[in-house]
């Protein structure tokens, strides 16, 4: 199997594993389970950036038809994450000289520069998520609380999912 | 040349990231009007589909706890029955007054949303059952929701537990009464607010609905105070623990007053005298 079918199939399992545990997975109102960005981080760097963003926003609209969100809230903020995600990369992982094709894998860049990458990628896409799903003043901490959380929740797994499924060679 | 074809991308770039920027936050806005019925017509019909069928399956695995829960239910209610019988044959005069007020349509939650901060539910009755909008929603110990859209064999409710639902209740027994809402985060906590602050209610005290609004009778038990606490020298704001957490609910009513079209029709008769 090629790499590029290779990276197809574990986008349907992923975007599957999103849907199932959105759908099926209750831990409360704080937390929702989003693991979009480790797919919109892997997209080819070496494509134009607008035809990402396409990809990306075709990601999280399918999430949203599929699951039962707001329509449009993972749509914008994939579309948001995926404009961000090439100009973070370089400041965050230019100290070597990787090829450019994909972020390099864990094995090979090691574990801190990913945390950092994905910290910031969860946050960027949950800033937006939150700021349209219901932010008012008055829920300001409860917001501020959702976003940590989320961040914090969505980064073990998808640092999991990172190791598992993106981890090999280049 | 080469700084005029970046130049270019750059700009497709961002005329591409405002574009669905724009559009999705036009389908999130219009969440309320647009997505319940233009697109999310055609799309709710589909996943209305699959949720029945997953709904199902864990029907099957959960019945067992279901049935268990409607005996119990059943037992409390024919004792009750009994009570109010009883009570029936003391006030009969008084009673007839008020006999047959509201209709009550049993239904089953096919999709209950209990995550969010705007949750939903999905009941499987629709406007052939009779069901319309502003019908509210409940259980013999629960307010559950309010109807916002009716299909003909489905409605969507408003949970209770969504941010932007308050409803009237009253401290049981007193004439105190003051605004519940879901606090937002917990599973079973919600907050009476505005309540004045000459009332004497008590931690362990039961809230339950009013009957200020045509949408609730009055007198559902919904919960028990846990917390009190004055704000600004003005009202009390009270933290209440509901009896019933709604994301375990499969069972609900459908509420409405005989005399809800009458009632409607004089304050539209209201407001346009005022116009």
């Amino acid at each position: 199997m090629t790499t590029d079918i290779k990276r197809l199939v574990v986008y349907v399992v992923v975007i599957l594993i999103q849907i199932i545990a959105g759908n099926h997975i209750n831990l409360g109102p704080l937390v929702y389970i989003c693991l979009l960005p480790i797919l919109i981080v892997n997209l080819p760097l070496d494509q134009e950036p607008y035809f990402s963003i396409l990809i990306s926003f075709g990601l999280g609209l399918a999430v949203d038809i599929l699951s039962d969100g707001v329509l449009g809230l993972n749509a914008g903020a994939a579309a948001l994450t995926s404009l961000v995600s090439k100009p973070l990369f370089y400041p965050i992982f230019q100290k070597n000289n990787y090829s450019k094709k994909y972020i390099p894998p864990i094995r090979e860049s090691g574990i801190l520069p990913h945390i950092n990458y994905m910290s910031v990628m969860l946050l960027v896409f949950f800033v937006f998520y939150i700021a349209f799903d219901g932010f008012t003043k008055t829920a300001f901490v409860t917001s501020v609380l959702r976003l940590a959380v989320n961040v914090a929740v969505n980064l073990a797994m998808i640092l999991i999912l990172d190791f598992s499924f993106f981890n090999d060679k280049r | 040349m080469k700084y005029r074809a970046s130049s270019y991308k750059l700009l497709i770039t961002i005329g591409v990231f405002v574009a669905l920027e724009i559009i999705s936050i036009v389908m999130i806005t219009s969440n309320s009007i647009l997505q319940r019925y233009l697109i999310m017509d055609g799309v709710r019909s589909t996943q209305v589909f699959f949720w029945k069928k997953s709904e199902s399956i864990r029907d099957f695995f959960t019945l067992r706890g279901a049935n268990q829960a409607l005996q119990e239910e059943n037992a409390m209610l024919r004792a009750k029955l009994s009570q109010v019988e009883n009570y029936m044959e003391d006030h009969r005069e008084e009673i007839e007054t008020y006999e047959g007020l509201y209709d009550f349509i049993p239904a089953t939650i096919i999709k209950n949303t209990p995550n969010k901060q705007h949750n939903y539910l999905i009941l499987n009755r629709g406007s052939k059952d009779g069901v319309r909008t502003e019908m509210g929603v409940v259980t013999h110990n629960s307010i559950v929701g309010v109807v916002s859209a009716v299909s003909e064999n489905y409605c969507y409710v408003i949970s209770f537990m969504n941010k932007n639902q308050k409803v009237s209740a009253m401290i049981s027994g007193t004439e105190y009464f003051g605004l519940l809402s879901w606090d937002g985060h917990s599973k079973n906590d919600a907050t009476l607010s505005e309540v004045p602050l000459q009332s004497m209610a008590a931690v362990g005290d039961t809230v339950s609905t009013s009957g200020y609004s045509t949408i609730f009778p009055p007198d559902i038990p919904v919960g028990t105070i846990t917390d009190i606490k004055e704000v600004s020298g003005m009202y009390k704001d009270m933290k209440v623990e509901l009896f019933q957490e709604i994301r375990s609910l499969k069972y609900v009513y459908l509420v409405q007053r005989h005399d809800q079209e009458e009632i409607d029709a004089l304050s539209d008769s209201q407001k346009a005298d005022k116009q």
